[in-house]
């Protein structure tokens, strides 16, 4: 009898403790790879980072400096560029956002009808997403240029206009430029998120109203729109986390240029102060304000989103 | 249920018949006025005609709101599918011009013959910039160590995030709450917010400019997503698979690797793709590790884009043959990506 207890009992060298104990040490064992590597490279660097928000430059580049107190912190109010930049992130926010999340619905309305070949346009959706952005960067560049510009020549080309126009130019214009080529990545990203939910979209309801002679205008108003409300914020809010955290294109398109600035937003600001300018104390307060940003935005989603599967 | 089917039937049908003729003539009338925009449009490709392209644009959405209305009319849903098909043809190719023609048409052709027009065929394709890009030292080397770094990579968060993710999802053990909070802020952490101090700290440990350092950099801001993922993924998993296993004898590893893992493949080999592209596709991190030289792939094809000494076909071969690993990947794993994107996991 006792054989076959013992046959019947959990192995592993773990298994003569008690089920709590055992519990226990196994999460030790399984965690401890990750605990390590977790303490070592997020949250010493987080808490070595406070240090640097209250310390000055040293000689060493990323060495601690000599200690400046909240000095860092209160250069913040008085920075013309990180105002700048401030409100810059919000000019790549707003119609990263409202244009993409839009356009995005709209592909998802049209992929979301039946007709032949709509597989193939559902799997060109990750091709810009799973592009790397620096490609992104380098195809739109020689697309767009105004001087040598791919599609400026065939425009002329095909007799469409006289003169190579000029895409998005100046201190606004190029900063929308970066938000049309941010949007072209980002949009069948979100495009797929609304696609996915459409398909738990209930089909009696949308019979319903069929039957009650809805249009299709007042089905998609009263019917899907309504549906899609909790997808639609959290699209709102996935859009708003990438676009804060814009780097590449800005990077590899105008390096924060034309003139003074004009394409930075916090994100870059905070790269260029700790890397090229080698102030990783300012640059570990600006990355405080980018971290607030984002973590408040992204606890917004998970609240968001806890309480849209409460609902359904 | 029949009572149903059949007033539903009988309401549809209802609208079926409404006035045909009209319907008729809306449809033809689209057609005729989208198939002839599109065909002059096309012909100049061939034709030495000029037709102004705001007439073409005018003349193609009228003639889709005709024929969604026609259409329609003669058959319940039959417009929206024939606008929305028209519709994605558009969104395929917004998607698809710049990538087939600048990309790839762009990597085997010279300047001059791509400016000359778009072709549908490429004249005289030639590999000759992917012989002069090898050439160019720093662009071999980068794809080399983004190769090794990508690869290694995804292996160590993988790994780290199957042990991590199981333990967190299935154990109870005192500080759980604790490590599952933190897994969550380090997944939110913006990577920039990391890579200030950790910049910092790997000068110190003469980490900088070597490529255990990039490995460990990239590993740092990916494991926290790997983990945060894979939660979702275990928990989905029955718990009686797992004590089926361990009342059989099997330790936790065991049932780990031979009960949990198979019914999880599908997430967890997505999960690693998505690692992959992270790391592939990521420009900070291999910008700030390494400070003396540009020695991964992304890096270095942001020095072929100098704006005074760019060579266009290089570059395209360049943005092609950093394509080719994650499109592969994308495309073979879509049904997985797409469920993982709709459920909010991948971005």
């Amino acid at each position: 009898v006792s054989g076959v207890t013992q046959a019947a009992a959990p192995g592993g060298w773990l298994s003569g403790l008690p089920i709590r104990r055992e519990q226990g040490a196994a999460a030790i064992l399984l965690l401890a790879p990750t605990v390590i590597a977790f303490l070592l490279l997020v949250a010493y660097p987080v808490a070595y980072s406070i240090l640097l928000t209250l310390t000055g430059r040293s000689a060493v580049a990323g060495a601690l400096g000599p200690w400046r107190g909240l000095d860092n912190w209160a250069r913040l109010g008085a920075d013309p560029v990180f105002i700048q930049s401030f409100r810059q992130t919000l000019m790549y926010v707003v119609p990263s956002c409202v244009i993409g999340v839009t356009v995005a619905l709209g592909v998802a309305l049209v992929l979301n009808e039946r007709f032949p070949g709509r597989a193939i346009v559902r799997a060109a959706l990750l091709i810009p997403w799973a592009l790397p952005p620096v490609v992104v960067a380098a195809m739109f560049q020689w697309f767009l240029d105004s001087r040598r510009g791919l599609l400026g020549a065939w425009l002329v080309e095909l007799g469409i206009t006289s003169q190579p126009p000029v895409f998005f130019q100046g201190v606004p214009g190029t900063l929308y430029m970066l938000v049309g080529i941010h949007i072209w990545k980002t949009f069948p990203l979100l495009a797929l998120m609304f696609l996915v939910a459409l398909q738990y979209l209930p089909e009696e309801t949308i019979q319903a109203a069929r039957i009650d002679g809805a249009t299709r205008w007042r089905r998609f108003w009263h019917v899907t729109l309504p549906f899609l409300g909790p997808t639609i914020v959290a699209a709102l809010i996935i859009q708003l986390l990438i676009t804060v955290q814009l780097f590449d294109l800005i990077f590899a398109l105008t390096g924060g240029g034309p003139g003074s600035y004009s394409t930075y937003n916090l994100y870059f600001y905070t790269f260029k102060t700790t890397f090229e300018f080698t102030d990783f104390g300012y640059g570990a307060v600006l990355a405080y304000v980018v971290t607030g940003i984002v973590v408040l935005c992204a606890l917004l989603l998970t609240r968001g989103r806890a309480r849209s599967l409460q609902l359904s | 249920v029949s009572t149903t089917s059949g007033q539903r039937r009988a309401a549809i049908g209802a609208t079926d018949s409404r006035d045909n003729t009209t319907a008729r003539l809306l449809a033809a009338g689209g057609t005729i006025l989208v198939g002839g925009a599109l065909a002059i449009e096309l012909s100049q490709f061939v034709l030495d005609i000029e037709f102004p392209f705001l007439l073409f644009l005018a003349l193609t959405i009228v003639g889709m709101v005709m024929l969604y209305l026609g259409l329609d009319g003669l058959r319940h849903d039959l417009g929206a599918r024939v606008v929305a098909a028209i519709l994605a043809v558009g969104v395929l190719l917004v998607i698809a011009i710049p990538f087939v023609f600048v990309v790839v048409f762009g990597a085997f052709q010279t300047r001059g013959d791509l400016l000359s027009g778009p072709h549908v065929i490429p004249p005289r394709p030639t590999t000759v910039s992917l012989d002069q890009l090898l050439r160019i030292p720093y662009f071999e080397r980068g794809l080399r160590n983004s190769l090794i770094v990508s690869a290694t990579a995804t292996l160590v968060t993988t790994l780290l995030g199957i042990l991590g993710a199981y333990a967190i999802a299935r154990l109870r053990f005192p500080g759980r709450n604790a490590v599952y909070t933190g897994v969550m802020v380090a997944y939110m952490l913006p990577g920039i917010a990391l890579l200030v101090p950790l910049v910092a700290i790997f000068k110190g440990l003469r980490l900088i400019d070597t490529l255990p350092g990039m490995i460990v950099g990239h590993a740092a801001i990916i494991v926290p997503i790997v983990i945060w993922i894979l939660i979702g993924a275990f928990e989905t998993i029955d718990p009686d698979v797992e004590h089926a296993a361990r009342i059989d004898g099997a330790s936790r590893l065991q049932a780990l690797r031979r009960a949990v893992l198979p019914l999880t493949v599908p997430s967890v080999v997505t999960t690693a793709v998505f690692a992959f592209v992270l790391s592939w596709n990521d420009l900070l991190i291999s910008k700030v590790l390494y400070v003396s030289a540009t020695p991964m792939l992304a890096p270095s094809i942001v020095n072929l884009m100098d704006p005074i000494n760019r060579i266009e076909p290089q570059l395209s071969m360049a943005g092609l043959i950093a394509s080719i690993p994650v499109i592969t990947l994308a495309l073979l794993m879509q049904r997985y990506l797409i469920r993982g994107i709709g459920e909010g996991a991948i971005r």
